[in-house]
């Protein structure tokens, strides 16, 4: 009765717009994400930026996120469907050997060639959700050409982008060396569309996202500290390294809360509008990046007329490819074969058909009208709010010249999204 | 002379037929495990790990 009486509350608005509104959201905050890193001086291995990212992600989880919903519905959702705790954790491994494998991409191609191959990563995630959880099928024609064009207009527009706006040659590297770039490139690609396999089936089984990036972010830091210890010289040395790396850990750390907001919002894109959908609006992040790059840190100052037109040709194109997949609702025969796909999930891991369905419509099936917090949840949030703290005074300015209005623009912009998507999340699914 | 009806009958002679009065009268879930390893969608992403894994391998 109390969830009937809450959701005559709630907002009708479609959720598909809300996973659009999502998906732009993601695009902003994950493109944010890069900024405080650009803020680390050279000197730290690849290895240890990644590792302190993603320390900040972990700790970033606990920090807005349970705020926003309790560790009991989280608990409360895994004890309901524990196969997803493999599976949250496979996302997150996947997650950390393709951002590992993109470093040695950089390092023999260059981001010009190694960006666009990577970058296929939406293409893969599309065939994955058609394959494997129906999705575009009995779609018109009309819809297939909203959906994949758009997603091939974004993933066009970023090669554009990343070919306009470096200039690092592959020159400079040996064939062999060369090859085995690409193919590191391709991997990431191959591995991050693929690490959409664990999202979407967490979200027909009715997970929360909150739930899923719990699990996630201990896969991801897991992974990024066996990789850091194997090929960044033991143990002994990482530690060394981050111990060294103090004063630039509050930078990393902020680009790993950027991060866990920009992911997360991309999880709700992917729970309400799928992957085909959610993953190319995502990678719009490519444009916010750009955008930070350009107009906070001057990166494309001196930049040739021919590169400018490229830029505008490239962000034009990516924006044309958002406008065509936020277009692309799904059509009721379409979410017919969705259903089916849900369906067979419950079949096979003894899920009820009624309850997970009620999630895919934005119920919060977990919270039963309890919503307080235990003391030992605010020990957690002081906790890892007092680590960023700490790490904030340790902090040195880092000796780059940045563009304070346009700064003040950016992140203005991303709040803007942020407060937004999150009420517009609010108001029709309460988060769930 | 009164007779008795099961409980369960009742409820199905009153058009419910989804009701577990006890718990342990609901469904078995499958085993986790088996239910994750006998999933082919478990095995695609898990392939593609392997592939990555070894990649980084050779790049080291």
């Amino acid at each position: 009765m109390s969830t009937a009486i809450s959701n005559t509350a709630r907002s009708r608005l479609s959720l598909h717009t809300l996973g659009v509104v999502c998906g732009l959201a993601a695009g902003a905050w994950l493109g944010g994400a890069e900024a405080p890193a650009k803020l680390v001086t050279m000197g730290f291995s690849p290895f240890l930026i990644s590792l302190g990212m993603v320390a900040g992600v972990f700790v970033a989880r606990w920090t807005l996120p349970i705020a926003l919903q309790g560790t009991g519905n989280t608990w409360r959702d895994l004890r309901e469907k524990p196969h997803l705790i493999v599976w949250a954790i496979l996302a997150g491994m996947l997650w950390a050997v393709a951002n590992t494998l993109t470093v040695f991409a950089i390092q023999n191609v260059g981001l010009s060639i190694a960006f666009p191959l990577w970058n296929c990563n939406s293409l893969v995630g599309l065939f994955w959700g058609w394959l494997l959880f129906n999705e575009l099928r009995g779609a018109k024609v009309q819809q297939w050409g909203k959906v994949v064009g758009g997603a091939i207009a974004i993933a066009g527009g970023a090669c554009l982008l990343a070919y306009a706006t470096t200039t690092q040659s592959s020159g400079h590297a040996g064939s062999r060396t060369a090859m085995l770039g690409v193919f590191a490139a391709l991997g990431a690609g191959l591995l991050w569309g693929s690490m959409y396999i664990p999202y979407r089936k967490a979200y027909i089984s009715g997970m929360n996202p909150l739930s899923f990036v719990t699990v996630f972010t201990f896969g991801e830091l897991g992974t990024v500290f066996t990789l850091a210890i194997l090929f960044d010289g033991g143990s002994q040395r990482v530690m060394a390294q981050l111990n060294q790396a103090k004063p630039a850990l509050f930078w990393l750390f902020l680009g790993g809360f950027c991060w866990v907001i920009g992911d997360l919002f991309q999880q709700y894109a992917v729970k309400y509008i799928g992957i085909g959908r959610g993953i190319p609006l995502s990678n719009t992040n490519q444009l916010w990046g750009l955008a930070w790059g350009a107009l906070v840190f001057g990166e494309l100052a001196g930049q040739s007329n021919e590169a400018r037109i490229l830029t505008v040709a490239g962000s034009l194109i990516m924006i044309l490819g958002a406008v065509a997949v936020s277009l692309g609702e799904a059509s009721a025969l379409e979410q017919a074969s969705w259903k089916m796909a849900m369906q067979r999930e419950c079949t096979r891991y003894g899920l009820d058909p009624a309850q997970i369905e009620a999630s895919l419509q934005g119920e919060d099936t977990l919270s039963r009208g309890k919503s307080s917090r235990s003391p030992w949840e605010i020990l957690v949030i002081a906790a890892a709010v007092g680590l960023f703290v700490w790490l904030g005074l340790l902090a040195r300015r880092q000796a780059i010249a940045m563009n304070v209005g346009w700064m003040g623009l950016l992140i203005g912009a991303s709040l803007v999204l942020l407060v937004v998507a999150g009420l517009l999340l609010w108001r029709r699914t309460r988060f769930a | 002379m009164l007779q008795t009806v099961p409980y369960r009958s009742f409820l199905a002679h009153h058009g419910v037929t989804n009701c577990y009065p006890r718990k342990t009268m609901q469904p078995a879930k499958p085993p986790v495990l088996k239910a994750i390893l006998t999933d082919v969608h478990f095995w695609l992403p898990f392939a593609v790990l392997i592939i990555g894994i070894a990649l980084l391998a050779v790049l080291r």
